[in-house]
């Protein structure tokens, strides 16, 4: 009850940024304000009878059976209420299921441990040419109706942003839509509320809202070519590590190698050849989120992590679109996630479990990089965004 | 009234006399005086042995004694007639029944066996518990009610959801709702009926649930014996070349399903009609040629046909190079799945994994979905 009344509580059922939220809180504080009145009432009169009436070695008084009027009024006025309460819940379930008037498409696909969101080819979200893949955080344009079609890659997992509508199950085999739509630019939290295994309580998720431009940019980032690191740098034997350790698993779009025969040929991730899953998070664009790890740790540093989060909604499209700034990341958290990521994130990946996954890890294994391997690694993967 | 053991010696006295008189029968009157004298003797001593018996009570109680004949539990009438040899005799021949036909009727022998086994026992137990027989069947009660009940009711209903389902299963498909929309009308009649005649007999309730009952149970022995209506199999996806490769019908075709449970909540909907294929996701309103699928997630697709001519919706999977070598050499693979033929207004569900993204196929490979000899119409897959 006490933690209700947090002041800092970005998963507040209660504070709607969006339309749809906002038609469930329509719904919901009179449907409690009257359970609360009919509650008060009901313990007060019983309360009353135990207090008024208890046993002081009175008289039995007279009894009787069966007021027809008093029967009949206490089931017509409870059965009014729910009528009321069941007319405006129908008429609110109804407005959260339209999708006719959808105005931009996101495919999300949740798996132990993390969330995935492709964008499809569409006309929709002002255009997309080509596929958009990120994880962690789902970024859509504000005042736009968004339809989120939901899956599950293994288990059934649950989708849920409070501040921009209800939950949503992630059930596999099946497409399940969910409406958002974000009154302003900013950040919203949410949590995957369905039990889904070891690491349940670390798969959380955060929507980012941005206006019109900063989505186009946004969109444009995700889509633009790859650029390669500088010869000889850090950032370029960090590649080098990258695709001999990371690229079996993690796709990095336009990255590539050369062949034996010095072609550049495209380093393609087969996490469905080491994955329970059959997929990893991609990371062509890393550095453009705030989280990684199904938005379990943040990539920037506490100080710019709340900048983005204290944004005013005026500013939020330019400080978020910054991304990951050499002078914002977070090492600690990064570099710890790479030493050994099952300490971080409990995930049955060690290779004594992997013989009960059919041979494939559910997660990300310790790789048992050296000190020297994760500098190179950060600084190619800052250069990711 | 009659003791145990008088009743064993009653019978055998009986016996005897029906011995006695097949004997005469079937030697014409010429009857050994050897045969005649040992049976006639037979007789008189079981006779005698049942008298004696009868009036010692079975020397449990003793004859003189006039209180314990009057209170102890020897003393008292012997039990009614009892189903369990009855039932036990009907568990013996399923025994050795399902010993050379089915095993069902085995297993249900033995069950039947171990139910009077306990039933008898308890009951042959509690019948001597006291002199008193409304206390002994009480006790009878109160030790096998709470396994009777429950395994009688679950058995009644599970006969009666049998019934059913065999009704259900005959009725077509047309017929059902009609048929079951007029006994679900019929039922909820008889018990507004009910509940608005407090003066009903319950033993006129009884009848009328009792008939409605034996009714559900013959009408669903008759249609058993009949056979239900013909359903169509659901070998509904081949996953081989020869069979995707064209229109031709195959054996895999001949029982295909042509309605699929799932309606919604599929990843897209795909439409042939007049020879143009299009494909429909939630979300989007316009129809699409180009649709994008999860990588590694199992999708639902459903392929509906609208154009007359029987066809299958094939879904070609990517070429790549096999990541184990075969005799020696890498090979590659053309991994394809397609639906059996769908008649027009047919639909079918086709469940789809791609475990590659689009970027790992080689130039000019894609993944699609189309309908063999259709090449002009095709649906493009992108895998992200």
């Amino acid at each position: 009850v006490l933690a209700g009344c947090a002041k800092n509580a970005p998963q507040d059922t209660w504070k709607p940024q969006g339309d749809n939220a906002r038609k469930i809180q329509n719904l919901q504080w009179p449907v409690f304000l009257t359970a609360g009145i009919v509650g008060v009432l009901v313990i007060a009169a019983v309360g009353y009878c135990m207090f008024r009436f208890r046993d002081h070695g009175q008289d039995m008084p007279e009894q009787t059976h069966g007021k027809p009027a008093l029967e009949i009024a206490l089931t017509i006025f409870p059965a009014l209420i729910l009528a009321v309460v069941s007319t405006f819940t129908v008429r609110t379930i109804f407005q959260l299921s339209k999708s006719s008037d959808t105005q931009c498409v996101v495919n999300v696909t949740g798996q132990q441990w993390w969330w995935e969101y492709d964008y499809p080819v569409q006309d929709g979200c002002g255009g997309i040419k080509a596929p958009i893949v990120t994880s962690g955080q789902l970024v859509l344009p504000i005042k736009m109706n968004v339809m989120l079609r939901i899956s599950s890659r293994d288990v059934i997992h649950s989708y849920w942003i409070p501040a921009l509508n209800g939950k949503r199950d992630a059930v596999p085999g099946r497409v399940n839509t969910l409406r958002m739509e974000a009154d302003h630019p900013g950040i919203f939290a949410g949590q995957c509320t369905e039990f889904c295994g070891l690491s349940h309580a670390n798969m959380k998720m955060e929507a980012v809202a941005l206006n019109a431009a900063d989505f186009e940019t946004w969109k444009a980032n995700q889509l633009k070519d790859y650029t390669a690191p500088t010869a000889d740098t850090p950032a370029a034997k960090g590649e080098a590590l990258f695709i001999s350790n990371c690229s079996y698993c993690h796709q990095v779009n336009g990255l590539t190698q050369k062949s034996a025969d010095g072609k550049d040929v495209p380093v393609l991730a087969n996490p469905d050849l080491y994955e329970v899953s059959g997929v990893a998070p991609n990371l062509t664009d890393l550095m453009t989120r705030n989280t990684f790890a199904g938005a379990n740790f943040d990539l920037l540093t506490p100080t710019c992590r709340a900048a983005v989060w204290n944004a005013k909604p005026e500013d939020f499209g330019a400080i978020y679109l910054k991304g990951v700034t050499p002078d914002c990341l977070d090492q600690v958290a990064l570099r710890a996630w790479l030493r050994n990521a099952p300490a971080k994130k409990p995930m049955y990946s060690s290779d004594a479990q992997k013989a009960n996954s059919g041979g494939k890890y559910r997660g990300m294994p310790n790789l048992n990089l050296k000190e020297d391997q994760i500098d190179l690694l950060i600084a190619y993967l800052l250069e990711r965004k | 009234m009659f003791t145990t053991g008088s009743k064993l010696f009653l019978g055998s006295t009986a016996f005897s006399v029906v011995a006695l008189i097949a004997l005469g029968i079937t030697n014409g009157g010429d009857i050994g005086w050897t045969s005649t004298i040992g049976i006639a003797a037979a007789m008189i001593a079981l006779a005698l042995l049942a008298g004696v018996n009868l009036y010692v009570r079975d020397c449990t109680v003793p004859s003189l004694d006039e209180a314990a004949r009057a209170e102890a539990a020897a003393a008292q009438p012997a039990p009614g007639a009892s189903i369990w040899p009855l039932l036990g005799s009907v568990g013996a021949a399923l025994l050795v029944v399902g010993l050379v036909t089915k095993e069902i009727f085995f297993k249900g022998g033995v069950l039947v066996l171990l139910a009077t086994l306990l039933e008898w026992m308890i009951q042959g137990w509690s019948e001597r518990a006291s002199a008193d027989p409304v206390y002994n069947a009480g006790l009878r009660k109160r030790l096998l009610h709470p396994l009777e009940f429950p395994i009688l009711g679950a058995a009644l209903l599970g006969v009666i959801i049998y019934s059913f389902s065999r009704v259900m299963l005959w009725v077509s498909k047309s017929g059902g709702p009609v048929a079951f929309g007029v006994l679900a009308t019929l039922v909820l009649l008889a018990g507004i009926l009910f509940a608005y005649s407090p003066g009903i007999k319950t033993s006129v309730a009884v009848t009328v649930c009792v008939i409605a009952g034996l009714g559900l149970v013959s009408t669903g022995a008759v249609m058993a014996i009949d056979g239900q209506r013909e359903i169509d199999k659901h070998p509904t996806v081949g996953a081989d070349t020869s069979i995707c490769s064209s229109n031709d019908s195959t054996e895999a075709d001949d029982h295909g399903s042509q309605s699929v449970a799932m309606k919604s909540n599929v990843a897209a909907t795909i439409t042939l009609s007049g020879g143009v294929l299009s494909a429909h996701q939630i979300g989007i309103d316009q129809p699409l040629t180009t649709i994008t699928l999860s990588r590694s997630n199992p999708s639902n697709v459903i392929f509906v046909n609208d154009d007359a001519a029987r066809v299958r919706l094939v879904a070609h999977q990517g070429t790549f190079d096999t990541t184990t070598q075969v005799n020696g050499k890498f090979t590659t693979v053309s991994p394809v799945v397609c639906t059996t033929l769908v008649r027009k207004d047919g639909r079918q569900l086709l469940t789809l994994k791609y475990p590659k993204s689009s970027r790992a196929l080689k130039a000019g490979d894609a993944y699609t979905l189309e309908v063999p000899g259709l090449k002009s119409s095709l649906i493009t897959v992108v895998v992200p």
